[in-house]
């Protein structure tokens, strides 16, 4: 498991106040808009049957192996803004615990698409600057405009949903 | 007696929901399931932990643990809104209001002392100019406080609004959206409907069986009294109507759809209503061929305008003739509002 910068050990060289400070900030910026699409994907998986906040962070420790861990009392305000913003929606178990499910929207799915395909081309963008490799799965196209991702092998796509680029070229593309 | 595993999940999630911010206490139901949310949470990790499926001690006291700090977790909830200036970008249209509000009230007062003043003779106080900045001042400071801390508060302009009302705007939303209306990109609300599609249908149908009528002038006893130009005007204003009246039945059929084909048929009632204004001022020009006709008992008699009231008679055809160009720009503004329906 890979500890976070705030879980090493105090007399560690990184861990000097100067260093921490700006490690534990950059960690904390790159983990915020990830968390939001690591929860927002696991919801997804969940699709009809929907899921709870405490299997969503187990989920998410789980696919993540233990790497990107939120703070169990901050993932219920996260959950509470993106129903706010109608990417989620949630419903109350009707009988025995009043557990609450979590389904993701129309607006998420797109959404999602959307985060996902732009994280992933940025992935694949600095890659060669961070040097790995980022091997993008072929099921899906990229569109060039915005990166929105799309699934071929589900949908047939002429057009980007979010942007409206013309696919077609790059679909020929593709098949060439 | 409560057992000391339920006194710890207690004390703990009172300590969060005094933390809470004021907005979500306001709304019981919604404290409510976000405290049995935290609370699943914990019993859920307490169990995993004790591995025997069993709350303990040490299990719930290490799940509260791991749950974080009441304060952060409040203070997680307060993380709403876009931050803007100090007052989030949510509740700054609201905070320019109630400023220009207060502003306009203390101006129109601060007129009003100043007006008194200089009629008592009491320039002194009328032209002291303190008094009137100190209280924009003051005014401006003490809602900026107000709005700053709402904002920090994590408060929302729909925080103020009642269940009832939030659920109203909620099903008038989605009939908006279901009547394909388009929503207002900066408030978000849907926007007024341009046709009251029953009026149009009603106000065609109307419109047509009086064009029809005119058409084809139905009753001979009645239309045969009548000078052989002022049928023909009579014919081609039935004409002119049928067609204004199958445009208004199309758009009453449309509805709230299809903003360019209202845009359409509003500019091609413009230039039906441009036709008609030379057959009024025909009309205005010869009172002599307009008839009153009237039932003696037997059959109808046309006495026609008698020559005194011709005078009478233009005026009231000028001012008709003026409400009906009028009607013309109201035309052209519809058309031009019908633009911030597009999509």
């Amino acid at each position: 498991m890979i500890k976070r910068v705030k879980e090493l050990r105090a007399d560690v060289e990184i861990a000097s106040p100067k260093f921490r400070e700006f490690l534990e900030k950059f960690e904390s910026e790159i983990n915020r808009g990830i968390s939001t699409l690591c929860i927002l994907s696991i919801i997804n998986q969940y699709e009809d049957d929907g899921t709870y906040g405490y299997q969503l962070m187990k989920d998410l420790e789980d696919e993540t192996n233990n790497m990107l861990i939120i703070e169990e009392g901050t993932l219920y305000p996260l959950l509470k803004n993106l129903e706010r913003d109608e990417l989620i929606e949630s419903k109350k178990q009707k009988t025995g615990r009043r557990r609450k499910y979590y389904f993701i929207t129309e607006n998420g799915k797109k959404i999602l698409n959307y985060l996902t395909g732009y994280y992933s081309k940025l992935t694949k963008a600095i890659s060669g600057i961070i040097d790995i490799n980022v091997e993008l799965k072929n099921k899906y196209i990229y569109c060039p405009m915005c990166a929105n991702k799309m699934d071929i092998t589900k949908t047939q796509y002429k057009y980007c949903p979010v942007c409206g680029y013309n696919l077609e070229e790059d679909l020929k593309q593709r098949e060439v | 007696m409560k057992k000391q595993t339920e006194l710890m999940i207690e004390s703990y999630l009172k300590e969060i929901k005094e933390k809470l911010p004021e907005w979500l206490k306001d709304d019981k139901d919604e404290l409510d399931g976000v405290l049995a949310e935290l609370e699943d949470h914990i019993r859920n990790k307490a169990r995993e932990i004790s591995e025997t499926g069993e709350l303990i001690e040490t299990a719930v006291g290490a799940a509260i643990n791991s749950m974080g700090n009441p304060s952060k977790i409040a203070k997680e909830y307060k993380k709403r809104g876009t931050p803007y200036i100090y007052i989030t970008k949510e509740l700054w249209p609201t905070y320019k209001n109630v400023l220009l509000i207060v502003f306009t009230v203390l101006a129109s007062v601060f007129t009003f002392t100043f007006i008194l003043n200089l009629i008592s003779g009491n320039f002194e106080d009328a032209f002291n100019f303190v008094g009137y900045t100190l209280g924009f001042f003051a005014s401006f400071t003490i809602i900026t406080a107000i709005f700053v801390a709402l904002s920090m508060e994590g408060y929302l302009p729909e925080d103020f609004i009642s269940k009832e009302e939030k659920q109203k705007k909620e099903k008038a939303l989605q009939k908006a959206k279901e009547m394909g209306m388009p929503i207002s990109p900066k408030t978000g609300k849907p926007m007024k409907p341009f046709v009251n599609k029953w009026e149009k249908l009603i106000g065609g149908a109307i419109g047509a069986i009086i064009g029809i009528i005119l058409i084809t002038q139905p009753v001979p006893g009645f239309f045969a009294l009548m000078d052989a130009e002022f049928r023909l005007y009579l014919l081609l204003i039935g004409v002119l109507s049928l067609i204004d009246a199958l445009t208004t039945i199309t758009r009453g059929i449309l509805g709230n759809t299809r903003v360019e084909i209202h845009q359409a048929i509003q500019i091609f009632t413009i230039v039906l209503k441009i036709v008609a204004i030379p057959i009024l001022i025909l009309i205005f020009m010869r009172p002599e061929i307009v008839p009153i006709i009237y039932w003696n008992g037997s059959t109808f008699i046309d006495m026609g305008i008698p020559i005194e009231f011709y005078g009478s008679f233009r005026i009231t055809l000028g001012i008709l003739t003026a409400i009906f160009s009028i009607s013309i720009a109201a035309n052209v503004y519809e058309t031009v509002k019908l633009e911030r329906y597009k999509k």
